[in-house]
């Protein structure tokens, strides 16, 4: 009886890991309506129509509430508008709501170097590094080049396919 | 026979301790262990993906993102106390300030992690970790 519990406790324990290893990012109680606001931001923010994105990115965090990816998005096409610290705020939230959202220490990394805090983007560089390598890559690359901009959105356009897109 | 005895004992009331009421495998002692085995077999889990299942990096950019000073020894030290913890509810050895040394570390998870997160989604788990974790470690004698 004991062996047997202690053999069901094992597998218990190696079902869980397997499991715990296979982390995904998709939000949880975020509306119907938050999500669908989300997707067409998505749209307007690959064809680069910043103020259309922001709108709708907008309304997906009014909606959404602890809605970490629209928050994300959301300070990403405020800082292609020149709202760099608005956008910073934003970033703070997205991490606030998951602190290991790896695309948003990318970004706020890069608002930070478009800032000009090149100390701040290397601190939030160390945090990229540990999460997602191949998007700290890019990163550091950008952070050398002094260029905030620079494959920021590898997801679009075909520079590196394996970095996460933002989340849909 | 003393192997058999052995892990009754690990199972009831820990490592070297004998019992005031006698009986090995009461109701009593059976669901007290059912009650430290939820924790247990969560912290063993996490604690051995902190330390050996490749999500040690992952601790440390937690840290770093929430200012948990010296991240990446914070991290393994988390990692062992999660293990050890584990361990110790499990085993019944050392249960009570290792379940005590839990609860601190849920109460700051709270605290520095979760509590922006909101209570749905956020920091119920940890505070469900923490009550067990620290009435475990405040229990009357006599429950084991």
């Amino acid at each position: 009886m004991v062996k047997l519990l202690l053999a069901v406790l094992a597998l218990a324990v190696l079902a869980v890991a397997a499991s715990a290893a296979d982390v995904t990012e998709v939000p949880s109680g975020v509306s119907t309506e938050a999500v669908k606001a989300f997707k067409r931001g998505l749209e307007f923010h690959a064809a680069k129509q910043w103020p259309q994105a922001i709108k709708e990115y907008e309304r997906a965090v009014a909606l959404g509430g602890r809605f970490p990816e629209a928050f994300n998005n959301l300070a990403y096409c405020l800082r292609k508008t020149g709202q760099i610290e608005k956008a910073i705020e934003l970033y703070k939230v997205a991490l606030q709501l998951r602190p290991t959202f790896a695309q948003a220490h990318d970004y706020l990394a890069r608002a930070y170097l478009a800032k000009g805090d090149r100390a701040a983007a290397l601190r939030e560089y160390e945090i990229v590094r540990r999460l997602d390598r191949k998007l700290a890559h890019c990163l550091r690359t950008a952070i050398d080049r002094n260029d905030p901009d620079y494959n920021d959105m590898p997801w679009n356009t075909g520079g590196s396919g394996a970095v996460s897109s933002p989340a849909a | 026979m003393e192997h058999g005895r052995f892990w009754r004992g690990l199972l009831t009331r820990g490592v070297g301790r004998r019992h005031p009421s006698g009986g090995l495998l009461t109701p009593p002692r059976i669901a007290f262990f059912l009650i430290r085995l939820a924790p247990a077999i969560i912290f063993l889990v996490h604690g051995s993906l902190k330390l050996f299942g490749g999500h040690h990096d992952r601790t440390v950019a937690l840290f770093l993102t929430v200012n948990i000073p010296l991240a990446e020894p914070a991290a393994w030290i988390v990692g062992a106390l999660e293990m050890a913890g584990g361990l110790a509810l499990l085993t019944g050895v050392l249960m009570r300030p290792l379940a005590f040394l839990l609860a601190i570390e849920m109460a700051v998870a709270i605290l520095r992690v979760r509590l922006p997160q909101g209570f749905l989604g956020g920091w119920e788990f940890e505070l469900t970790l923490l009550l067990i974790c620290l009435g475990i470690a405040i229990r009357p004698r006599g429950i084991d």
